[in-house]
């Protein structure tokens, strides 16, 4: 491993750290070299546990690198536990806070609407995670309820969006369980309603569902999307009616954990360069999660 | 040290087995009191045992039957281990009526599974002279229930010696809490957890010596060198029934101490203590009626605590503790279904923000199963609270 910092180590602005988000879903990893960036996102799938290394040696390939050039990973996500080569685990919430803080600085609010669940991030002025409030407990209001909409209607889950903002009057769908949501949307459906109609009634209800949780914290402008679900452009505009303003959205919404990852990850081989303290006690090898450890 | 704390493990373990060895070996009767606010001290001074009925770690599988399934789970899981018989050892049960749902329960446990004495306590909602006197005949009618079943009258001079045994256990853990405020992170939260719970499963005389035991070794013990970032954290809410143990090794594996709580079976059990002189049963009455109040009895403008000028509402009362335990945040445990204090969080809530004390609401449910997710929550809200500290 490069000593950073040291002779005959490289410079501080040369170091390669890696930011890896195992999502529910999707698998999103960032390796910053210095000041550029390559990125990778693939499915997390039921292998996750043991693939992670994988997909980080795909995306070091793609940059060119070995694991070895790497100072620091953090993993953060649902499955950063299964990430046996990082240095650190960080929660998803102070990633997507520190990721947003870098892409969009004036953002105070983050509602980040994954796969599994959905949070939002209440940030202060410098940026800083100040309350945040989760649903962890059910799949109404995350990704999941739109692509058991997706399948049950046989669409794409990437044409709902444009399609729920061709409906004229949306009809009213229950926001509470993503089961009955589903029985619901198919009862419309064979009543001979219009499917852009449901489809808006549906994404109006995700944002319902999404809004009235984030809503325990005060939401308070810029407000950031983020997420898979953030791609949604019928979500986004739903939210921005709930809202009364406009939602600002990163280049990519699904990178901004792994971004954030990464950003602390140098942060923290800055301090304790700063500190003089070694970076790590172990480096472990670029491997599989082994159960039972 | 670690010898000593797995005795009190051992009686949260397997506290019933325990119990009904202590009624064979001893001959005297053991009478089970639900949470919270029952004066052990009157059935102890009837020279029988009490101990307090708390959820217990079997899945409920009896219950269900007779409650709806908003039934908190320490009455869920209580009445179970009532209706598989676990609980027959007890010669009586006694219920606070503190909530609907334990003055519901008595009901339906005293017709399906009745010990020989049941007797429901209730308990003035008020803390104010009316109440006393109220509250002073209610115990004179308790006294006459524990006589009767005892077949012996409760002397004031008996009543003086439970009181000061009593006492000296409620010091001796207020001296252990004390020691764990000052050295943060020696003891663990599931191991204090394990003494509190254990005073209420076993005889007094038998846990203040075991106490005795512990504290000189915690105070011989060095603090340990705090781990960086170590955030330090205060317990507030779960005022019935004892948390998830998990739940406390969670916190405390995500690099936080817990410093304090304000739970039943932590500081409220022992937060004071019965005046020692004057007439024992009027003490006795005193005491119950200024304690911690429950949710459901939350006299907002008259928490009066003795020794502390004027009055104090929960939410200055958690502030202050949370303060003078050194606390960087708050974690407040919200039992499923116990709808006052859900109330009561609102403006705990308002209030600690306004302080500025950072805190987390954390919703605690029977067979959780999603402790995984309230892993992130409880870890962000650690890094959170980090880097606040830090900035």
């Amino acid at each position: 491993m490069a000593e950073y910092g040291k002779e005959p180590g490289k410079p501080v602005e040369e170091l390669i750290v890696a930011g890896v988000d195992i999502g529910s879903t999707m698998t999103k990893v960032v390796i910053r070299n210095g000041r550029t960036m390559s990125t990778f996102i693939g499915p997390t799938g039921a292998e996750y546990r043991t693939l992670a290394h994988k997909v980080v040696e795909d995306a070091l390939n793609q940059a060119s690198l070995g694991f070895d050039d790497l100072a620091y990973v953090v993993a953060t996500g649902y499955g950063r536990m299964s990430v046996p080569f990082a240095d650190q685990q960080i929660t998803e919430i102070s990633c997507h806070a520190r990721g947003v803080r870098s892409l969009l600085p004036t953002a105070r609010t983050v509602i980040d609407i994954g796969g599994q669940d959905s949070k939002a991030i209440k940030l202060n002025e410098q940026g800083r995670v100040i309350n945040f409030v989760m649903n962890d407990k059910c799949a109404a209001g995350s990704g999941r309820f739109l692509e058991v909409i997706a399948e049950s209607l046989g669409l794409k889950l990437e044409e709902l969006g444009e399609l729920s903002l061709k409906g004229d009057t949306a009809i009213k769908i229950s926001s509470i369980c993503t089961v009955f949501a589903e029985q619901e949307v198919v009862g419309h459906i064979a009543d001979g309603r219009r499917l852009e109609d449901v489809l808006a009634g549906l994404h109006d209800s995700l944002a319902s569902r999404v809004y009235s949780m984030a809503e325990r914290i005060k939401l308070e402008p810029d407000v950031v999307l983020t997420g898979g679900v953030a791609k949604n452009i019928g979500i986004r505009k739903a939210m921005e009616r709930k809202l009364g303003y406009q939602v600002l959205l990163p280049p990519e919404p699904l990178l901004t954990g792994a971004i954030g990852a990464a950003l602390l990850a140098k942060e923290l081989v800055l301090k304790a360069i700063e500190q003089g303290q070694p970076l790590k006690k172990e480096r472990r090898p670029l491997e599989a999660a082994r159960f039972f450890e | 040290m670690k010898q000593i704390l797995a005795r009190f493990a051992a009686v949260r373990d397997q506290p019933y087995q325990r119990l009904e060895r202590w009624k064979r070996d001893t001959g005297k009767k053991i009478v089970g009191c639900l949470p919270m606010y029952v004066p052990e001290e009157l059935i102890h001074a009837a020279g029988m045992l009490p101990v307090i009925v708390l959820a217990g770690k079997e899945p409920i599988s009896l219950a269900d039957r007779h409650l709806q399934s908003n039934a908190c789970e320490l009455v869920r899981s209580a009445y179970d281990m009532g209706l598989k018989g676990r609980l027959d050892f007890l010669d009586g049960l006694v219920v606070p009526d503190i909530c609907d749902q334990l003055r519901f329960v008595y009901g339906i446990w005293n017709l399906d599974h009745p010990y020989p004495l049941m007797h429901v306590l209730a308990l003035p909602h008020r803390q104010d002279e009316a109440a006393l006197e109220y509250q002073l005949r209610l115990l004179g009618r308790f006294k006459a229930a524990l006589e009767e079943l005892a077949g012996g009258e409760i002397t004031p001079d008996a009543l003086r010696h439970s009181i000061q045994v009593y006492n000296q256990g409620r010091a001796k853990l207020r001296k252990l809490y004390q020691l764990r405020r000052q050295k943060p992170g020696l003891l663990g939260a599931r191991e204090v957890l394990d003494v509190v719970v254990a005073a209420m499963l076993m005889p007094k005389e038998e846990h203040n010596r075991w106490l005795d035991e512990l504290l000189v070794e915690v105070e011989a013990a060095p603090t340990p060198p705090p781990a960086p970032g170590q955030v330090k954290l205060f317990l507030a809410g779960q005022p019935c029934d004892p948390p998830d143990a998990d739940l406390l090794d969670i916190i405390e594996a995500e690099g936080a101490v817990v410093v304090d709580d304000d739970m039943y079976t932590g500081f409220r059990y022992f937060a004071t203590e019965v005046a020692p002189d004057g007439d024992p049963l009027m003490a006795l009455a005193r005491h119950y009626l200024n304690l911690i109040p429950c949710a459901t009895t939350h006299r907002r403008e008259l928490f009066l605590r003795p020794g502390r000028e004027g009055p104090e509402d929960y939410g200055q009362f958690i502030i202050r503790m949370a303060k003078e335990s050194g606390a960087d945040g708050v974690v407040i445990m919200l039992v499923l279904y116990c709808d006052p204090y859900g109330f009561e969080c609102v403006p705990l809530d308002d209030k600690l923000t306004k302080v500025g004390i950072p805190h987390l609401l954390v919703e605690t449910e029977p067979e959780t199963g999603a402790l995984g997710r309230l892993r992130t929550r409880l870890q962000a809200f650690i890094e959170m609270v980090r880097e606040q500290k830090l900035a």
